[in-house]
């Protein structure tokens, strides 16, 4: 089972505190990478948070063919940071020759567009340099968002974080948000793409499990919006969902729940909401999950959520203290993270719950 | 007392070369052991000292299946809480979580006891075992238990305490499967299914909780909760359901009391529900033998005495000329009757009392469309 | 001796041959007491004894003996009834592989109709295998332990976005109408009519379908079939377990009509018959032997051969088809009642399909395919051997059409044909269910529960004669007593009991508790061209 994690905090954290989250659930390892995804940035990133932010892993060709459609298209670069690798030779890491993680400005012209319109174009750019590169093989587009950093690499976890020095306290990278796995969630070929977490549009997921209706999810996802593709994983597809219902069905966040695992039909029936829940079923069936899975995600309005699967077959456990909220596969993480929390108020989301945590640290806790 | 520590700046010691440094220093007498874990699989078991002297574990922040497989004489207590599989196959040792549980702890334990402070997870208490030779294991949860607890047991004890909760103290769908063992449960205990096997104390179960509550909360440092837990009220036990054969309504219950009275067609065809055999004499057989004589019967009986049915009876007409009749309540039709007459006075004609479709359909048949 | 010509019917030119045996014979007279189609008689046979000296005169001896007829209206179709009542063993037909049956047939023979695909077929449903077990990487689940929720849509889906929903703080709150989805068991009983089944055996799979809703909670639905529905049903509570069917004959439909306004819940469902898969673009037909007075007055026909034409008289295009036909019927029961349509499945299927799609009103509640190994007793063997489309490839191509669109689910596509002919319902249904079927359909399989003898072998099949042995197909009263309502009802729950568990058995393994709609994945299969064609893993 691939361990995952994730911190929210009022204090920027570096990745090392992603790190040491997932250092006691190294049994999860199994050197198919690392990767991290960071929201609300400060050190390197303090600044220029409203502009959007590239990041990428790419070839010095990739560079340049990148550096040439940003030109083309009116993005002018702000700010960067340039991780100062170690090329230490016995580091287990299938580094790329250039690591991108740099802010833009928009385009003139969309400075007076609305932020439909902006965030369109962002994610049009991304795919559009996920596709140049692909098309020459020339490296990978991760994340291209305001206030959003992504890190993937393939390797083993603890060498990758050496190679980009996040073991150090004066990284430059922080966040109040950051949400990371040690493993690819892929039973299949490694491939950067199918690296948890994803990203699409300000949200932000990672999932362990198996998703057992991964080709009926993609079979209809794909025709749903542009913006759902790839597939390297069997569980982008949840992130998908999570963007359909909450971004493109605007519906209340519980919903998502509701979709990815509908209650049983004659539990449904007898609720006072069941013309609902049935409707939603009815259409949605196609994004029904069935197999293990938790999941944690991060939404654009930066609340933390976390849920299972209808059968609870994998684990995951929040727990908090006034300045700080870690969710974790395992509570070998929140030890070392909060060793001095009042673990009686840890919560373990049953099967049918969706734990939020709020920019407040305020945590709700729906029950489906 | 030996401490072990396991995390050296970023540098974090195996599972396999923790477990074998403890096994190492077992080996040379070592009985009392501080581990400072950071996750490591399966501390705890199987660990035996030589002489026989009981191993005493320390333990914060292990990882998974801690207490897994321990024997007698092995004692664990963790600080804190644990990932899932705590004292997973539990062969005798006795385990204390001072904190809570992640999923399916106590699964599979066979002997020996697990305390815990705090939760318990999903699937906890599955399987668990009692093996005739031994004394049977106890797990006890001084607060909740996830989903699925206890699916399968079969055999041992499980008390549950529903200390501070609010709501159900198992979750949904408790003891499916359960074959033996009991589970002491205090609080609502749901039962979504109808099956669960519920029954208030005994003067036995109140004695067994009220030795073993005291000897749990001293070993997680809660004895001030007794009182508070003493009240049996509040207590029940569950034991494996009871599998009464469910007796259903037969179909033809059902056709009787819940259908249609007279049955979907009485308005057009009244219908008895009664069904007759495939050969049956009387007014539903297919055939019906006619005796037609034309004064050509040689009164011979060979109808009468070859009828299998004893149909067939002879009288005489007031001129003395035999009549033979086929009765119906006792003639099935077979046409033995014609076969055997020497004359053809016996002639088989279809039985159409009832059924009124004639030549017409044959042709409507023959005609195809 | 009478002259025997070449063109005389003997008994080695038919399909059956009686075996029977005088030594075990007890004249007890049941095999021809029992025979529905008069096939065999007594007869008495006088054998040559030999002499007893050289020269005393030859002696005749007589034997009853039970004889075969060669008359072609009453020609022994081997349903074995006979056998099954001898207390002896005296007596079982033997198929003649020899026959000249086809031929006598073409020769104005008594014969042209029956059967259930008299040609050796091979189903693509039995080169499938579920293939993708949960080994490790997920956990597969317990049959006999998990809940699983097996139920199907019927009715007009709509897309999400289509949905009537207005967000209400933390909630949704449905705020207009939509069309009716009913969720159902994966499992319908198909269209078999009053008429072409006797009352008993109508009666009984409604009597099943009543047991399975209320005493096993189980939400089977039946479909009436288009020989109209009896009153007492139309006006009891049970109409709701039933979909209505209209087909091009509309029999029955003017009593339908008429009690509306008496019906005290509204049916199942309506479902539109355009065509069957056993005779595709061949309507109904029903021989005036069949049609006895209460058939008569549930259609409100006289005595004589019933024929539905091949196509709806008012439906000339499919616009017409989507839209006039669905429409009336939607407005009958006041848009509540789902209503779907079922065709013989076709190279036209798709097209048909996307014009459902694509309907902007909506008001097509499922499609309903039928492949080409149905049965049917009154169909031109011609169209049984030779017309039609498998099942298997055409609901995959209809399913990858509404892919493809990203509609996929909006119209539920339910599926038949042939269904547990080699008695693994369960199995053909959750291979079709992957392939993106949203539940099946099954006819014949309820006959056969019911007590029918026949089979794709050619045994009896005389379902259009009116003298089927078993009381089934048939409006002989002397015949239809024989069927023991209960017991044909039990075997028939017992049935879809053994489904809903083998089902299960299947779903387990692949770690789902819900419907694997489209999940093709966890098929794979032991023929290229068909995993090509289905898209489909080849393993070997």
């Amino acid at each position: 089972m691939c361990r995952i994690g994730a911190i929210k905090s009022r204090s920027p954290q570096s990745p090392k505190a992603a790190l040491q989250l997932m250092l006691p659930q190294q049994e999860g390892h199994d050197s198919s990478g690392f990767a991290m995804v960071m929201q609300d940035l400060y050190g390197a990133f303090a600044h220029d948070k409203e502009k959007p932010l590239l990041s990428m892993a790419c070839t010095v060709r990739g560079l340049a063919l990148v550096n040439e459609y940003m030109d083309h298209h009116g993005f002018a670069q702000l700010g960067q940071w340039v991780p100062d690798v170690c090329k230490d030779k016995s580091l287990n890491i299938h580094a790329m020759p250039r690591y991108v993680f740099r802010n833009y400005d928009y385009p003139e012209i969309f400075h007076y567009r609305s932020q439909a319109e902006r965030e369109d174009l962002l994610m049009d750019t991304r795919l559009a340099l996920r596709e140049l590169l692909h098309k020459e093989k020339a490296g990978f587009v991760y994340s291209f968002w305001p206030d959003v950093l992504t890190l993937k690499e393939i390797g083993d976890p603890a060498d990758i974080a050496t190679y980009f020095g996040l073991w150090q306290d004066n990284c430059r990278l922080s966040a109040k948000n950051i949400v990371v796995q040690c493993r690819q969630n892929t039973n299949y070929d490694i491939v950067r793409y199918a690296a948890h977490p994803f990203f699409l549009q300000g949200f932000t997921l990672c999932v362990n499990g198996e998703n057992t209706f991964f080709t009926r999810n993609r079979e209809y996802q794909k025709s749903l919006y542009r913006g759902y593709l790839g597939f390297e994983s069997d569980s982008q597809t949840l992130l998908y969902t999570l963007h359909y219902v909450l971004r493109e069905l605007k519906w209340p966040l519980p919903y998502f729940k509701h979709v990815i695992t509908p209650l049983p039909y004659d539990e449904q029936k007898k609720r006072h909401d069941a013309d609902v829940l049935l409707l939603i079923r009815e259409s949605l069936a196609n994004l029904e999950i069935n197999g293990p899975n938790a999941l944690i995600a991060l939404l654009p309005d930066k609340t933390m959520i976390s849920c299972c699967d209808a059968k609870k077959l994998r684990p995951c456990v929040i727990g908090h203290d006034d300045d700080m909220a870690v969710i974790s596969s395992e509570v070998s993480g929140l030890n070392v993270l909060l060793p001095n929390r009042d673990i009686s108020c840890d919560i373990y989301p049953t099967e049918r719950e969706l734990v939020a945590i709020d920019d407040n640290l305020e945590i709700t806790r729906w029950i489906q | 007392m030996r401490h072990i520590d396991t995390l050296e700046g970023h540098q974090r010691l195996s599972t396999q070369a923790l477990l074998q440094t403890l096994e190492k220093a077992i080996e040379e007498g070592e009985t009392d052991f501080y581990i400072h874990a950071s996750g490591q699989h399966d501390i705890g078991g199987p660990l035996w000292n030589r002489q026989g002297k009981t191993l005493h574990l320390f333990l914060s922040n292990p990882g998974q299946r801690v207490g897994a497989m321990a024997l007698p004489g092995t004692e664990i207590v963790v600080q804190g809480s644990v990932a899932a599989d705590a004292g997973w196959l539990n062969a005798g040792g006795e385990l204390t979580i001072l904190g809570d549980c992640g999923d399916t702890a106590g699964h599979c334990a066979a002997q020996g006891q697990i305390y815990i402070a705090g939760h318990a997870g999903a699937r906890s208490g599955s399987l668990m075992k009692k093996d005739p030779s031994y004394p049977a294991p106890e797990l006890w949860v001084l607060k909740s238990v996830g989903s699925f607890a206890f699916e399968f047991m079969s055999g041992g004890c499980a008390v549950v305490c529903g200390y501070g909760c609010q709501g159900t103290v198992l979750g949904q769908r408790p003891c499916v499967g359960m074959v033996e063992g009991v589970v002491y449960v205090r609080g609502e205990v749901p039962d979504e299914t109808g099956e669960l096997h519920k029954e208030p104390l005994s003067s036995e179960d109140e004695h067994f909780l009220r030795d073993g509550l005291k000897r749990f909360l001293g070993k997680i440092g809660q004895i001030a909760l007794l009182p508070e837990l003493n009240n049996w009220q509040q207590w029940q036990k569950i034991l494996p359901a009871v599998k009464t054969p469910k007796t259903g309504l037969s179909l033809r219950e059902y056709r009787t009391t819940h259908w249609i009275s007279q049955g979907l067609f009485a308005d057009v065809l009244p219908d008895t529900f009664d069904s007759v055999g495939l050969a049956e004499s009387g007014q539903f057989r297919l055939r019906i033998p006619v005796w037609e004589n034309q004064g050509t019967c040689r009164d011979c009986h060979r109808c009468e005495l070859n009828c299998p049915r004893k149909a067939i009876v002879r009288s005489e007409a007031s001129d003395g000329s035999p009549v033979y009749t086929a009765h119906d309540h006792l003639c099935i039709g077979c046409g033995l009757c014609a076969s055997f007459c020497p004359e053809q006075v016996w002639q088989i004609r279809e039985n159409q009392e009832l059924f009124a479709f004639s030549s017409r359909d044959r042709e409507a048949l023959s005609s195809q469309d | 001796m009478d002259t025997v010509n070449v063109q005389d019917l003997a008994v080695n030119d038919l399909a059956w041959m009686i075996d029977y045996s005088y030594d075990l014979c007890v004249h007890c007279g049941a095999c021809v007491a029992s025979c529905s189609f008069n096939a065999i008689s007594f007869v008495a046979q006088h054998t040559l004894l030999p002499p007893e000296l050289p020269k005393s005169s030859k002696k005749l001896a007589q034997k009853i003996i039970v004889k075969q007829s060669t008359d072609p209206t009453k020609i022994c179709c081997g349903c074995g009834i006979c056998a099954k009542v001898c207390p002896c063993g005296a007596i079982t037909p033997i198929h003649n592989p020899h026959n000249r049956e086809p031929f006598l047939n073409q020769a104005q023979g008594p014969r042209r109709r029956g059967g259930r695909g008299n040609l050796s077929k091979k189903r693509t449903l039995d080169a499938l295998f579920v293939g993708r077990i949960s080994q490790m990487t997920d956990p597969p689940l317990d049959a006999e332990r998990h809940t699983f929720d097996l139920r199907a849509p019927f009715g007009r889906v709509l897309a999400a976005k289509d949905l009537p929903l207005e967000v209400h703080g933390n909630s949704l709150r449905v705020c207009a109408s939509h069309p009716p989805v009913a969720w159902i068991y994966p499992l319908i009983f198909s269209d078999m009519s009053i008429g072409a089944l006797s009352t008993r055996a109508w009666e009984a799979i409604a009597l099943a379908t009543g047991y399975l809703n209320e005493e096993c909670g189980l939400p089977v639905r039946m479909c009436s079939g288009e020989g109209g529905v009896p009153q007492n049903l139309l006006t009891s509570d049970k109409l709701a377990y039933t979909i209505l069917q209209i087909a091009s004959g509309h029999f029955g439909w003017n009593r339908i009509v008429r009690a509306i306004p008496q019906m005290r819940t509204d049916p199942a469902g309506v479902l539109i018959k355009i065509g069957q898969g056993a005779k595709p673009g061949d309507g109904g037909w029903l021989s005036a032997n069949k049609v006895s007075p209460h058939i008569q007055a549930i259609r409100g026909v006289p005595q004589t051969t019933l024929h539905s034409p091949p196509n709806h008289q008012g439906l000339y295009s499919i616009e017409e088809s989507v839209q006039k036909m669905h429409l009336s019927l939607n407005q009958a029961f006041g848009f509540r009642v789902p209503v779907a349509i079922k065709c013989a499945a076709s190279s036209t299927s798709v097209a048909v399909y996307n014009n459902l799609l694509r309907d902007p009103y909506r008001i097509c509640g499922g499609f309903f395919l039928d492949g080409l190994d149905g049965g049917t007793g009154a169909a031109n063997t011609v169209a049984l051997n030779h017309t039609g489309h498998p099942i298997t490839s055409k609901l995959r191509d209809c399913y990858r059409a509404a892919t493809t669109q990203g509609l996929q689910g909006q119209i539920p596509l339910w599926v038949g044909g042939g269904l547990g002919m080699h008695a693994d319902a369960a199995a053909d249904a959750f291979k079709l269910i992957c392939l993106g079927a949203n539940g099946v359909f099954v006819g014949r399989v309820l006959l056969q529960l019911l007590g029918c003898v026949g089979n794709e072998h050619g045994r009896c099949n005389q379902c259009h004669s009116g003298k089927c042995p078993t009381g089934i197909c048939t409006q002989d009263i002397r015949l239809v007593q024989r069927l023991d309502v209960d017991r044909g009802a039990e075997n028939i729950v017992n049935f879809v009991l053994n489904f809903d568990r083998e089902l299960k058995k299947l779903l387990a393994p692949v770690g789902n508790s819900s419907l694997p709609v489209g999940r093709s994945d966890a098929l794979i299969t032991n023929d290229w061209a068909i995993a090509q064609s289905l898209g489909i893993a080849f393993a070997c």
